[in-house]
């Protein structure tokens, strides 16, 4: 009897150790970026300055998750006027909806995050000014590992590079189209550090 | 849209205008006060070329917008039928005040303290002073009409400098289709505004100075200065005078505050965000 129990907790074991890690984003080392056409001269290059949320990742499923939640008022083109129309009812509306939101629906990992070299396929909903859309990201290049930095050489983290493109019109972000570009390209750098 | 519709010049100025003269030459000669079906007309060409006329998901904007039609309807009931209007102001300010709180709501309740009251009572007092002093200008078209030229203009501008090109459009939208109105009244002393105009004009006022403030950057004291519009255009005109004086002395006097009030905002903004 002894050796059927030490047998299941023994074939237990390296699954619960093979469960779902999960993270939590590091907000100094992530940064959504967008780009936009200004008026067909140039193309205007803006991120947001703070992001939090949380990640898991499944390395034996080749799944995980992904929800993050991004600080309207946080946007940040380099001029602050400007910044302030992007703030206003104009278009992001920030005092209204102060929180733009992307949670994964399913994530699908390609490789091996902890040799560097995965990529994934994040399919998910994009929430802006209150209007949802399904949005996928698409991961380039995705790696975990210890951070060689801690001192104690146990923090764990993972990180990626994502992009995608939308159009603010179909999340009702209307103003001065054509003028200003309605494609948008998306890049994302995220770091997560596991819990 | 065709490229002109895309100026703001035309979108905010030349098309209320133009919208809102044609209406009022046809509706005027039904010789009631239908005339002010001009002024919505002309605010809702507007609305159509920068905003469209989606109402979901509810933004401060499309309240807004919702609002003023609902203002429209209540003027026109307001003309039609003789109710007693001992208490219209007082209904009107508190009808005024109880929108924009709803207009005002999703910031608001993210308030505490002082600032909470500050902002909410601010709001209920400055729309509900506008709707409920600019509807009472109903029966003098001279004074209502330079009334909602000068607070369309003002509020318009406080709230382009102020950070949101999109509300500054809307609130110069309502100044040009009541300069329009305001032609019209110059051009026969038989043009009639009413409530259907006065209403949906002061209470749009209010809530685009009240939006602009919550949602964009429009200061306080802006809008404490446009609240001095309805009240010096009240300065009476004697019948001596000749008809021109007597034409523009109102709306001279209504745009005096309504300019300090953008002159002031323009100095601190230093320009229209682009």
């Amino acid at each position: 009897m002894r050796k059927i129990i030490s047998a299941l907790v023994f074939a237990v074991l390296p699954l619960s150790a093979m469960a779902a890690d999960s993270f939590t984003i590091d907000p100094l080392h992530t940064f959504p970026n967008f780009t936009i056409s200004h008026l067909g001269f140039s193309t205007m290059h803006g991120r947001f300055g703070k992001t939090s949320g949380k990640l898991t990742v499944d390395e034996a499923k080749h799944s995980g998750s992904v929800e993050v939640v991004i600080d309207a008022a946080s946007v940040d083109t380099g001029y602050i006027k400007r910044d302030d129309h992007l703030r206003s009812p104009d278009f992001l509306n920030a005092a209204e909806f102060p929180e733009i939101t992307y949670k994964s629906s399913k994530v699908t990992i390609k490789g091996d995050p902890s040799k560097g070299k995965a990529t994934a396929v994040v399919d998910g909903n994009l929430t802006i000014s209150g209007v949802t859309k399904p949005v996928t990201l698409h991961v380039k290049r995705m790696h975990c590992g210890i951070n060689p930095m801690d001192p104690k050489k146990e923090q764990y983290r993972c990180g990626f590079d994502a992009e995608a493109k939308i159009k603010r019109s179909d999340f009702g972000v209307k103003f001065a189209l054509p003028a200003i570009g309605d494609e948008m390209n998306l890049d994302l750098e995220v770091e997560a550090v596991r819990d | 849209m065709p490229e002109l519709l895309q100026n703001p010049a035309i979108q905010a100025g030349i098309l209320p205008f133009g919208v809102a003269l044609l209406l009022g030459l046809i509706l005027n000669r039904l010789g009631w006060y239908w005339a002010g079906l001009a002024l919505l007309g002309g605010f809702l060409a507007t609305v159509y070329v920068v905003a469209g006329f989606q109402f979901q998901p509810w933004t401060s904007t499309r309240k807004l917008i919702a609002l003023g039609l609902a203002a429209g309807g209540v003027g026109l009931l307001l003309d039609i039928y003789p109710w007693s209007r001992r208490w219209l102001p007082v209904a009107l300010f508190i009808a005024a005040g109880v929108a924009a709180l709803w207009l005002s709501w999703p910031v608001l309740k993210r308030r505490e303290g002082l600032e909470l009251w500050s902002l909410g009572v601010g709001s209920v007092l400055f729309s509900g002073w506008c709707a409920a002093t600019m509807e009472s200008l109903r029966a003098k078209p001279g004074q209502a009409s330079s009334a909602a030229v000068a607070l369309g203009f003002g509020s318009g501008g406080v709230v382009l400098f102020g950070a949101s090109a999109l509300l500054g459009e809307l609130g110069i939208a309502l100044g040009a289709a009541a300069g329009a109105l305001w032609l019209l009244v110059a051009a026969s002393r038989k043009t009639q505004l009413g409530s259907l105009a006065m209403l949906p004009a002061g209470l749009l006022c209010g809530l685009i100075g009240i939006a602009g403030q919550v949602y964009a950057k429009a200061p306080w004291y802006s809008l404490a200065i446009l609240a001095l519009v309805p009240v010096c255009v009240r300065v009476p005109a004697s019948s001596q005078w000749p008809r021109w004086v007597q034409l523009f002395t109102p709306i001279i006097l209504a745009s005096a505050p309504a300019a300090i009030a953008v002159w002031l905002v323009w100095r601190v903004a230093g320009g229209v965000p682009l």
